[in-house]
């Protein structure tokens, strides 16, 4: 018996040696990736970093302006596009499909979501690129919001879903359209988890290169013009930590530390605003 | 006995396989509390919820017979099932109150999202309703908080006065008071008689003394059929059926 409960004892402490050893690794290696993040990239953030677009590979008055401006642009166009189609059709499956058709719904977005992006840039290419002739910034739009539209759909139906039955027979029995219930009662109870959804989608494409790789395909000054070609900070930090400039080099860790940051301050942003203290970053 | 609001010509519904009515034929009269009442899973939650239409929003479920408002089949073609809610308010055995409005507008949904604009004449139906449905005074100073921060038993009244300001003709209500302390309870039956001077009221209860303190006449349902039906006292005290017997009897239920 005492033989027993000490080999039981040992195996005990050998299985929380092991998860406590796991999760001090994960959190190591996490840690240093933000710490040289850090270290290497605050080195080259200065105003002109901020308002400069590149110049010339040896000039040190140079910035990533124009990236950030064409991230934002990307991102934004990319989110207003598939926003409310993402909850236009997340309704459509919480609200009126049947459930046989729901299954296969949620089993091909969950699939589409796990699309490599690379894919998404390819065939956004073919979709956006050759019949336009042109890289442009709404072929990348087009492509991110390919990328965004399953996991915000995802996760918007799974907060309507989570809406109490009765809400929506309560507002069904004060003679409401089941539209307006949808729209009025359901989508504003579940907000909170609609804006998580839209949070993550949007952090997510944010930090996107394969899909722009293939159709913005990247520019060297501020976008002017939506059928262009144009930059993004990802762009950005994929060509220049390529080139053989340490200037170049340095931006593109400044310029990682910059993306690094804004996902944080987004999932921050978001989750104060929700409120929901369940969900951390 | 008075006029028949509401008709049921041998109704069945199913959900799904489960056959949960059967030819089921039974009065309303207006202005009166018809209670329905008999063992769980008989079908009473079943049946109010044909008659506003709600039975059919659920995947599977389905409706035979003919519901007759005013003598007119709420199942035709050319009646939508929306009207018919406006008509045929509904109280639900949890009450609700929508946690992203207030109070007011709790009250309000029904007539703004059915396109009522006017702000003076809303602000006089929603006072109007809140009386009636004896919260005014309770709410009256803090009608612009959320519906959520009420009790169970004021969410409850709140639930009636959002039914009430679409001046429905019959109030449905599914064991209104099950879910509440005997206090609160007590004040939705006091409320269910002040209503029913008019409103058609159709109340079902597991509760025989509730039925008994409120109703004028009872139904009494047993796995999906209408075992027996007549006025309160009559039922209660000296029941045609054996089986309505041994359920007041508490032989069963």
């Amino acid at each position: 018996m005492t033989i027993n409960l000490r080999v039981r004892k040992i195996k005990e402490k050998i299985f929380f040696t092991l998860s406590y050893i796991s999760i001090a690794i994960t959190l190591i290696i996490l840690g240093s990736v933000i710490f040289f993040t850090f270290v290497k990239g605050i080195n080259s953030w200065s105003i002109s970093f901020f308002l400069s677009p590149q110049r010339s590979p040896l000039d040190p008055n140079q910035g990533i302006a124009h990236a950030i401006q064409g991230s934002l642009l990307m991102s934004f166009l990319a989110a207003a596009i598939s926003t409310p189609i993402s909850i236009l059709a997340a309704i459509y499956l919480s609200e009126y499909a049947s459930t046989a058709f729901r299954e296969k719904a949620e089993y091909i977005l969950d699939a589409m979501a796990g699309i490599p992006s690379i894919v998404v840039g390819v065939v956004s290419y073919l979709l956006f690129v050759l019949p336009l002739g042109t890289f442009s910034a709404f072929a990348g739009s087009m492509a991110l919001a390919i990328m965004m539209f399953p996991l915000m759909t995802r996760a918007s139906q799974d907060a309507f879903m989570r809406v109490g039955r009765e809400y929506r027979e309560a507002g069904l029995a004060v003679g409401l359209p089941k539209w307006k219930v949808s729209l009025h009662i359901v989508l504003y109870i579940a907000k909170n988890g609609v804006i998580t959804g839209f949070a993550l989608a949007f952090g997510r494409i944010f930090g996107e290169t394969a899909p722009l790789l293939m159709t913005a395909l990247g520019s060297r000054s501020f976008p002017t013009d939506i059928f262009a070609p144009t930059s993004s900070i990802t762009l950005l930090i994929y060509e220049y930590s390529k080139s053989p400039f340490e200037i170049w080099i340095n931006i593109a860790w400044g310029a990682s530390l910059f993306i690094l940051i804004m996902n944080l301050a987004i999932n921050l942003v978001i989750k104060f605003s929700v409120g929901d203290r369940r969900w951390v970053i | 006995m008075g006029y028949i609001k509401i008709e049921l010509d041998k109704v069945n519904a199913w959900y799904g396989d489960n056959h949960v009515l059967k030819d089921l034929s039974l009065s309303i009269f207006e202005k009166s509390v018809t209670a329905i009442i008999g063992p769980s899973g008989c079908g009473k939650s079943t049946l109010l919820r044909v008659i506003n239409r709600l039975h059919e929003t659920v995947e599977g479920a389905r409706v035979s017979g003919r519901v007759l408002l005013d003598g007119k089949n709420i199942y035709d073609d050319d009646i939508d099932p929306v009207d018919i809610r406006r008509r045929i308010g509904m109280i639900f055995q949890q009450p609700v109150a929508f946690p992203h409005l207030s109070i007011y507008d709790n009250v309000a949904i029904g007539l703004k999202l059915n396109g009522f604009k006017d702000k003076a004449m809303l602000d006089k139906m929603v006072e109007e309703s809140l009386r009636e449905a004896a919260l005014w005074d309770e709410v009256r100073s803090r009608l612009m908080d959320k519906g959520i921060s009420l009790s169970g038993g004021q969410k409850q009244r709140l639930a009636i006065a959002r039914a009430i300001a679409l001046k429905p003709e019959v109030i449905l209500m599914d064991e209104p008071t099950s879910s509440l302390d005997p206090v609160a309870g007590a004040k939705i039956e006091d409320l269910i008689i002040n209503l029913k001077r008019n409103y058609t009221i159709i109340l079902v209860t597991h509760n025989i003394q509730q039925a008994a303190r409120v109703a004028d006449y009872i139904a009494f349902l047993y796995m999906g059929r209408l075992i027996e039906f007549g006025p309160a006292r009559r039922v209660l005290e000296s029941p045609e059926i054996e089986l309505t017997e041994k359920y007041l009897t508490g032989e069963f239920g």
